[in-house]
């Protein structure tokens, strides 16, 4: 389904804003360039200027040396390239503001400190199912991202596929993106938000249509649950459901991310680490040293086999 | 006060239209509005605007020209400051109308 | 040149300057008396010392320790930022490090620093014997060096602020901040910046009612102009900030929900009252750097500065613009399309007067000759920096570009070359341009150069991979960042850079230590500077003060320095046998009076120290504490009122060429009024601001506001509000009968207080409640501050029943009486406002 890794999306070459891969982000590429290319260009003329003004052959610098230069250079020709810039800009911003039309997707994404809470909606608005720090969408058509937090200021960030948004409490931000291809897009938290803001990543993973449908059938299902699964027995024990959700289970918290199906996503800790038995067991050991601060205390009472356990029964939750 | 008011009218101008345009739409939020009585206030208060700016351009230009030198240094101030003015007046305008093309 | 002359401002008959330079010798022991009244300080006096010569190297002195130690910290973070993943400092250190470099930089390092360059320059360059208010630059000196200093130890004990330099709540409030961090910042920063606003009124006043006679507006130096427009933005800025620190530290200390989502608040309230000061801020910082830009690119290219009218012009627009374009810093948050268009539209026209000083620079280089002396190199340096500066804020300003490039490292780079290229370099410039002013030695024009290259090239090598890195996705205030993300290499470069600059500040500093010599003789002007701060001096300033015909009058003015020296001009002497300056008028600096200036003593100091004991004490906790220390603050401050308004026996004095002048002056051409209308447009702004936070909160409540329904308090209130106005107006009316004038003005506070209390009772019987909801907190809030003034108002009420029981009280000495009803007539207005916004929007409700 992608031939990207989580780890090729991350990677900042070439930078994500000038490789864009949506029509949402696309018209911000062209922006970037030509506004790079503008103060490239304002630059040069100044340099120029400059190097006349102090090397230039005397008649040259006559001509530089009265109020003249300030009326063209300073005021006529900042004008001409100001309004231009301010219809571009203007008209782009209508355009890319456009309010949500009624057959986007809609995704709600909350953001919590320091990770992401995803809930699918369905068309009249109501939750479908809830995962965490990854974001599934199906390729070709607008989603439309209903931006929300639960605590303190953050912001939504792919940069591949639009520009940013903030979640502020009492509000509620819709921020619309498309992606052309299938593949994995990395986004991150801009907005400082304490603590562990520097880790606070996630991913969207674009597919094909077909794909998507599948993937939404399998993940809005329960959890399929091995009976008599040692692993499941000491994720009781260890209380993690007070605070994870594992839906067809007893754990039914809601204050962590949901784990329903933990194993398949691409990453753990909001993007931090790659997600396999080894790293899960490291993160629930000890992930204050992982991601210092982050709201889930570190399990060193737990012994090797329980950790192994507990992480193997995680990993398998796909 | 009168010199103050020559240098600084235009600029004066500008802080006035930015008030406007910034308090029409807010005018929206408090008691819903129709978009036409919203624009027909953002297009008076900024002709009205540029049209004093200008007024400012010219007649400031003028009287600088048979002042004596402290005197035509504030209405030449006066002047371009108003023509600064001006420009920015009509950027700041320029939201509004690009948004209902 | 017009044959026209404009009428007299002042009435004051011009052909009067005709007399000067005067003929004859000066009588013996007059610069003897003049160098006796003006001595330097011995012993403690160093601390209570408050000429400008000292208290401006001081402050600058300060100013740069903090830059020192902001540098510092930024050091320790392109140490932790170098490669991924490092361990230099944990995530909480680091958190409280970016936060206080950038507070740091913003508060205590570049409005002081240039606050401190004005003070330094401003008296010499309008050829004043000091500011009209030298005690208050002193006590705005001593309050920011205490309180900064204080502030930034909160480091080493870990209780530094950590919630960003932008403080957005609900970060910071208690919730998410338990801590007393946050508290530093807010009782630290606000209790800063009424030092700040302390040295913007005192600039203004200067600036406008001492300058040397004949210096109309367009001889006003360029540097002078430029501080004219920061003082007046900082004025108009810095109350923003003050209400948003008291709003936040209320929501914290007593739990009132400004920005609290869910009792009615918002926090994108602070973000609009933040940036309202945020942005201008940006400018306050720049315009005194243009200014000083713009003198020296005159003087080192020996020529004068093409198209002057047009770069007043431009620091004026500046200063306008620059309040319509805050919500720049708000593109993300989700603001409706066309208003963010307007904000956008704004932030492109500030780009205009950038243009005209760019070019103008550009022009007076070509019809000058360059020299590549120290300071030209920093003036080519800053001009290069801050060009590249500009343009990537054009970039920003384009509202789609900024929702990628927002909150990222390219706004990093953004900023960084704005303020070093608009603010460091050409504060650079400065020190090495103006140190043979007030030094014995100038600075070594050798070291100079290697500070330069060295700042130069470790500048772009920190700042230019910053733009990709933030293009690469790399957002702001990280404490670390993946590896194999390709950003090692950018931060690398960018590390590498941070310590190059490094170097050169320190090779700065050892030139500092080795040549900086101040308060003996100066060393001369060595670059040839045109204006008057290049005339002879000495610590009473210029001998005499002349007549000014240029905007450059040390090259254009023939003789000028021999016949200053030689005392031909204005007040050669000191004939009130006191400190004095000369007072002129705002548009053409006429000669209207003469001021008497105090002398040095230890209350301004003490009240310094005892109002930073305050907001500190109260920051750590310690409410006894402090509430002794704002006593003894309080004392000191009446103690220092104390020493004013005093009519000197001689009504009239000789200034020079037999031109007599008042001694004693009230009204508005005193530079008190002046004072007191300019603290009260502060005042009014943080109304304004709390009026404009009302009708935010209020226009964001899905459910209405009520406001008390009872008619007669209503009316009751209003009618002692009026009536305290009526009241301070007889007072002054009255001052030939000081019993009943005092009795008046008495009666004046008593009504103010009672109309407080009256509305406040009427809210409280309505039941609204402080914690409750937006509405309540706010309401108080204004009320709170309301009962502020009025507590003031009953201080002077005290000081007026003192000053009568002294016999201080009379027609004689109508300038305490004047201003004190000024304030309470403003105490009244405000009454009004707050009587009468909540009942307005209560009917405008739908």
């Amino acid at each position: 389904m992608t031939n990207r890794t989580a780890h090729e999306s991350l990677a900042g070459w070439p930078p994500p804003v000038l490789d864009p891969a949506g029509p949402f982000a696309e018209p911000l590429n062209t922006l970037t360039w030509g506004l790079l290319a503008m103060a490239a260009g304002v630059t040069l003329v100044v340099l120029v200027a400059l190097g006349v003004a102090l090397f230039g052959p005397t008649a040259w610098r006559r001509k530089l040396g009265g109020e003249t230069l300030i009326w063209i250079a300073g005021l006529g020709f900042p004008l001409v390239v100001l309004s231009a810039l301010l219809i571009w800009g203007l008209s782009l911003t209508n355009r890319l503001a456009e309010a949500p039309q009624p057959g986007d997707l809609r995704v709600r994404v909350t953001g919590e400190m320091w990770w992401w809470r995803v809930a699918y909606l369905d068309e009249t608005g109501r939750e479908a199912f809830q995962d965490a720090n990854e974001i599934h969408i199906p390729v070709g058509r607008p989603i439309a991202f209903e931006l929300e937090t639960t605590d303190v200021i953050h912001s939504f960030w792919v940069p591949r596929l639009a520009g940013k948004l903030d979640m502020i409490p009492g509000r509620r931000n819709v921020l619309r993106l498309q992606a052309d291809k299938p593949g994995t897009y990395a986004g991150q938290c801009a907005e400082y938000c304490g603590g562990a803001h520097a880790l606070m990543a996630f991913v969207v993973v674009a597919h094909a249509p077909e794909d998507y449908e599948r993937w939404r059938a399998q993940t809005s299902r329960p959890a399929i649950v091995p009976v008599q699964s040692t692993g499941a027995a000491a994720f009781d024990r260890a209380g993690c459901g007070a605070c994870h959700t594992v839906r067809g289970t007893s754990a039914n918290g809601v204050a962590g991310p949901d784990l329903t199906h933990v194993g398949s996503r691409q990453t753990l800790g909001a993007g931090v680490l790659p997600n396999n038995a080894g790293t899960m067991a490291g993160w629930i050991a000890d992930s204050q040293a992982i991601k210092p601060g982050n709201r889930m205390p570190a399990y060193p009472v737990l012994t090797g086999p329980e950790l192994r356990a507990i992480s193997s029964y995680l990993e398998s939750l796909k | 006060m009168s010199g103050w008011s020559t240098m600084l009218g235009g600029l004066a101008i500008w802080l006035l239209h930015f008030g406007l345009v910034y308090a029409v739409p807010s005018l929206d939020a408090i008691r819903a509005m129709k978009p036409q009585t919203l624009h027909t206030l953002h297009d008076v208060s900024t002709a009205s605007c540029f049209g004093m700016a200008l007024v400012l351009v010219i007649g400031c230009w003028r009287g600088a020209a048979q002042a004596p030198p402290e005197k035509a240094f504030r209405e030449r101030l006066g002047s371009l400051g108003a023509a600064v003015a001006a420009v920015a007046i009509l950027f700041q305008a320029a939201p509004d109308w690009i948004g209902r093309i | 040149m017009s044959a026209v002359e404009e009428p007299s401002e002042t009435g004051f008959d011009r052909t009067l300057y005709d007399r000067f330079p005067t003929k004859g010798r000066r009588p013996k022991g007059e610069v003897e008396a003049l160098e006796e009244i003006w001595c330097g300080p011995k012993g403690w006096q160093w601390i209570t010392v408050i000429n400008n010569n000292y208290v401006g190297v001081y402050y600058v002195g300060a100013a740069m320790l903090f830059f020192v130690l902001a540098g510092v910290l930024a050091l320790v973070m392109r140490t932790q930022l170098a490669l991924p993943l490092q361990g230099v400092l944990s995530q909480e250190t680091y958190n409280q490090v970016f936060t206080m470099h950038g507070t740091v930089m913003m508060f205590l390092f570049a409005v002081p620093a240039v606050e401190a360059l004005g003070v330094l320059l401003l008296p010499q360059m309008l050829g004043a014997r000091d500011l009209p208010f030298p005690r208050l630059s002193a006590y705005a000196f001593w309050a920011y060096l205490i309180g900064g200093l204080a502030f930034f130890c909160s480091i080493f004990f870990g209780l530094a602020p950590d919630g960003g330099w932008f403080m957005y709540p609900p970060l910071t409030s208690t919730t998410y901040s338990p801590g007393i961090n946050a508290d530093f910042w807010l009782l630290g920063i606000g209790f800063i910046e009424i030092s700040a606003i302390a040295g913007a009124i005192e600039i203004i006043v200067g600036v406008l009612k001492t300058r040397a006679p004949g210096m109309s507006l367009d001889k006003l130096p360029i540097f002078a102009w430029a501080m004219l427009v920061f003082a007046g933005m900082i004025i108009i800025a810095f109350p923003s900030v003050i209400l948003a620190t008291t709003l936040l530290e209320l929501e914290r200390a007593l739990n009132w929900p400004f920005f609290d989502a869910a009792r009615g608040g918002d926090p994108m309230l602070w973000q609009h009252l933040f940036w309202f000061f945020g942005h201008p801020e940006v400018y306050i910082i720049f315009l005194p750097a243009a200014g000083a830009m713009s003198t020296m690119v005159a003087a080192v290219s020996q020529t004068k500065l093409v198209g002057h009218w047009m770069v007043v012009l431009a620091f004026l627009a500046t200063g306008f613009i620059s309040f319509g374009v805050w919500a720049h810093h708000m593109f993300t948050t989700g603001m409706p399309g066309t208003a963010i268009g307007v904000f956008s539209a704004a932030s492109m026209a500030v780009s205009l007067p950038a243009g005209v000083q760019v070019f103008s620079w550009i022009a007076t280089v070509a019809s000058g000759k360059m020299k590549f002396n120290t300071p030209g190199l920093f003036v080519l340096g800053s001009l290069l920096i801050f060009v590249m500066g500009g343009l990537t804020g054009v970039m920003a300003a384009m509202v789609p570009f900024d929702w990628q490039a927002h909150d990222t490292y390219f706004i990093v780079a953004h900023l960084h070359y704005v303020l070093i290229g608009g603010m460091v370099f050409p504060l650079f410039a400065a020190i090495y341009y103006w140190t043979p002013m007030s030094s014995s030695r100038p600075l070594s024009e050798h070291l100079g150069r290697w500070v330069f290259w060295l700042m130069f090239a470790g500048m772009h090598l920190a700042f230019l991979p910053m733009h990709l890195s933030g293009l690469m996705g790399m957002p702001r205030r990280v404490w670390t960042y993946a590896p194999g993300r390709d950003l090692e290499i950018p931060n690398l470069i960018s590390t590498v850079g941070a310590f190059l600059f490094a170097v050169g500040v320190l090779v700065w500093i050892i030139d500092m230590c080795r040549n900086f010599r101040p308060f003996g003789a100066s060393a001369g002007n060595p670059y040839n500077g045109g204006g008057l701060e290049w005339l002879p001096s000495e610590l009473y300033s210029i001998r005499s003060i002349p007549v000014v015909t240029s905007l450059y009058p040390v090259w254009d003015q023939k003789n000028l320095a021999r016949d200053v020296v030689a005392g031909r001009y204005f007040l050669p002497g000191a004939p009130t046998g006191g400190r004095e300056t000369l007072v002129t008028s705002p548009l053409n600096a006429e000669p209207q009076h003469l001021l008497p200036m105090p002398k040095p003593s230890g209350w301004h100091v003490w009240a310094a120290v005892f109002t930073a004991g305050f907001f500190l004490l109260l920051t750590i906790q310690a409410y006894a504490a402090s509430v002794i220390s704002a006593v003894l603050a309080i004392v000191c401050v009446i103690r220092w009122c104390w020493f004013l308004d005093h009519p000197l026996p001689q009504a009239k004095v000789d200034v020079g060429a037999g031109i007599q002048l008042k001694t004693y002056d009230s009204g508005p051409t005193s530079t008190g009024w002046w004072a007191m209308v300019i603290t009260l447009v502060v005042a009014g702004m943080v109304l304004a601001m709390s009026v404009f936070s009302y009708v935010f909160l209020w226009s964001r409540s899905t459910a209405p506001w009520p406001a008390p329904v009872n008619l007669l308090p209503a009316l009751t209130t209003g009618g002692l509000n009026l009536a305290a106005i009526a009241l301070a107006w007889l007072a002054n009316r009255m001052m030939k009968r000081p019993l009943l004038a005092t009795l008046l003005m008495v009666l004046a506070g008593a009504a103010v207080a009672a109309a407080w209390g009256l509305d406040l009772n009427g809210w409280r019987e309505a039941g609204l409640k402080a914690s409750m909801s937006a509405q309540g907190a706010i309401v108080y809030a204004m009320h709170a501050w309301q009962g502020f003034f009025v507590g003031v108002s009953a201080l002077m009420a005290l000081y007026v029943v003192l000053r009568w029981a002294f016999g201080y009280v009379g027609s004689d000495r109508p300038a305490t009486m004047q201003l004190i009803g000024l304030f309470l007539a403003y105490v009244a207005a405000q009454g009004l406002v707050l009587l009468c916004l909540p009942r307005l929007l209560a009917l405008a409700a739908p």
